[in-house]
Parts: structure tokens; sequence; C-alpha cells
């Protein structure tokens, strides 16, 4: 029992190990290399997680082969575009200005209540709104509607907005993220006055931000919970 | 580029530890035939102390490759070795020549086969 506990937490810590090494896109939409990748190294963690007979290098051993081919076609689907069109295929329009392309819907294998299905989930319930719609390489479907029926923005209404500023966390969970801190060029004594005006310790900050402009945000560890 | 050289590393690392893999199992499979074969003419001979002699030579061996080949080999494949050996040290000790030459032409088959699982042969792969 003991040596089944000792390889199944081996397996868990190898797993996560490689799913991190391939990247963020894993945890995302996958890619078919990747969706098989996925399905993969779980069914071969699984084997000598199960068996304690098996040698534990008879899973890691695939797993790590897997990583490696993962990481190899996908540097070679970064450098080449054909290799990339080879491995993952390419987009295939499924409607043009506002006009269902049967024959494409034919050889993507989408039927027309799936591509209906998919607007509706994106909040579209007209397809005479829909300009263009896109059968990605992931299995997504994307909607691009008329320029008169997307919402308007800011510019449309002419109204005049303030620049988007990117808050930096420099406290989270109440440690300090120097990194970040440095990114704002401010200094540890600037955050922890902005704290003492709100009556707070370093300690017992869920979350402090700081934006270029100087605006902060706090979120206080006992807040949170109530 | 990194990770295509991460992944070539890392194939590369795997490909080299196989070759280790199949080339110590062999060594170690190869050696123990031999001490086998060995004990198995002297039982034919009726020199059982000489058989024993080469069974625990054998068992030695066995157990001086044990960790490693504990790793690379099903375990069931190695417990049916450990204790055809064991079987084969009873036999000498008893001096059963039938018995022990037949237990003997069977471990060397089991020795045999363990050696060819790790080759990348067509018939191992498909």
């Amino acid at each position: 029992m003991f040596v089944s506990l000792i390889r199944a937490v081996i397996l868990y810590a190898a797993l996560i190990i490689v799913v991190r090494l391939m990247g963020k896109r894993q945890l995302g939409e996958l890619e078919p290399s990747e969706f098989v990748v996925a399905i993969l190294i779980a069914d071969l963690a699984s084997v000598p997680m199960q068996d304690s007979g098996i040698p534990l290098l008879c899973g890691l051993i695939p797993i790590l082969t897997v990583l490696s081919a993962e990481l190899l076609l996908s540097a070679l689907s970064f450098r080449s575009v054909r290799f990339r069109r080879l491995l993952c295929g390419k987009p295939v329009i499924l409607m043009e200005n506002g006009k269902i392309l049967y024959g494409n819907l034919k050889k993507t294998r989408v039927t027309v209540n799936e591509l209906v299905e998919h607007l509706r989930e994106k909040g579209i319930t007209e397809l005479s709104t829909v300009q263009y719609a896109i059968l990605e390489t992931d299995g997504q479907i994307s909607a691009l509607l008329y320029p008169k029926y997307t919402p308007a923005c800011a510019k449309d209404a002419a109204v005049k907005t303030d620049p988007l500023e990117l808050p930096v966390a420099v406290l989270c969970d109440g440690a300090w993220q120097e990194d970040n801190l440095r990114q704002t060029g401010r200094s540890r004594t600037w955050v922890q006055a902005q704290l003492d005006a709100n009556g707070c310790r370093a300690e017992d900050v869920l979350l402090f931000t700081v934006c270029p402009s100087g605006k902060t945000y706090l979120a206080r560890k006992k807040e949170a919970d109530a | 580029m990194k990770r295509f050289w991460l992944g070539a590393v890392l194939l590369a690392v795997l490909f080299g530890f196989c070759l280790f893999a199949m080339l110590y199992t062999a060594r170690c499979t190869e050696t123990m035939q031999d001490y086998l074969l060995s004990a198995e003419q002297a039982a034919e001979k009726e020199d059982f102390s000489s058989a024993a002699k080469q069974i625990a030579a054998a068992q030695e061996e066995w157990k001086t490759h044990g960790r490693i080949l504990g790793a690379l080999l099903r375990h069931d494949e190695a417990d049916c070795v450990e204790s055809d050996l064991a079987s084969l040290a009873q036999y000498a000790d008893f001096r059963d020549a039938l018995d022990f030459s037949a237990v003997c032409a069977g471990l060397r088959q089991k020795l045999r086969h363990i050696k060819d699982m790790e080759c990348p042969k067509i018939e191992n792969i498909l």
C-alpha cells in the first residue's frame, strides 16, 4: 500500500511538472496535438499507479517521451507556418457575409444545429447579425458581427476616457512582491504609508495593487472572509 | 528555440537511458546464463557441490544488480528469477539432477526472454 501511495505522489508530481513545462496553452483551448498529449499522459500515469508490479519507469519514460515530442512539435510549429498547418489544420469559414457556407459545414462535419448552438452560447440569436463565423483550429467557433450590430464603444459615443492602467500587485496574501514593487518605482515606505492611512498592516493585506498614476486598491483578509 | 532544445535534449537523455537499460539487462542476464549453464553441466556430471557454488554465484550476481533490475523489470519477472534460483539451490542440496536440469533450463529461457524484451525488435514493438 505504501508503494502505491509513494508511486501516486511521484507520478502526480511528474504530471504537474510535465503540464507546466508544456505551457499555459494546455490549460486553455487545446490544439489537436495538445489534446492528444492531455489524454495520453493521464492514461500513462494511471497504469503504474494502479499496478505496483509494473516498474515506475514504465510510466515515467513514456510520459517524458510524450513531453519531449510535444516540446519539439510546438517549437517546430512556432518556427514553420507549413508545419503548423500540417499539425493543427487551418481555420474554416462557416459563415461569410451573413450566408452559411454549407460546403464548409459539410467538410468540417459541423451541423447547422451545432453552429446555431455555438452562436447562442455567445449571446447571438439573430444569425442575420453575423458577418463571419469561423471554426478555429482548436474547435471553437468565433463569431464576428456586422459593425452596425457590435456594441458601441467609447470612441463611437465620442466619450473621453481615462487611459487604461495596469494595476500591479505589490502585496499578495501578506507577502511583499519585491519584483512588482520595483516595477512600480515605489518603495516599501510609500506602500506602508498607504496602508497606515487605511489603518492596516502588511500581514493583514489580501491584495494591494498600485497603478502607474498612484491609484491603489486594498483588500484586507478579514473583509474577504466576511 | 529553448523549447526545441529542451525537447531534443530530453529525448536524447531518454534514448540514452533506454540504451543503458537494454545493455545493462543484457549483461546481467548473460552473466546469469553463464553461471546457470556451468551449473547445469556440473549437475549432469553429478558434481552437485560445484553446481551449488555456481547457483550461489548466480544468486550473488542477481542480488548485486537487484536494485537496478528491480527498477527496470516487471516485479513478477524479477521475483520469478529469485524463486527459481532458490529452488535450484535446494535441488542441488538434494542432488536431484532431473528437477535441477528442468528448472535450470526454464530459468535460462526466462532470462533470455527478459533480455529480448528490452530489445527494440519489431515483434516487441508490435
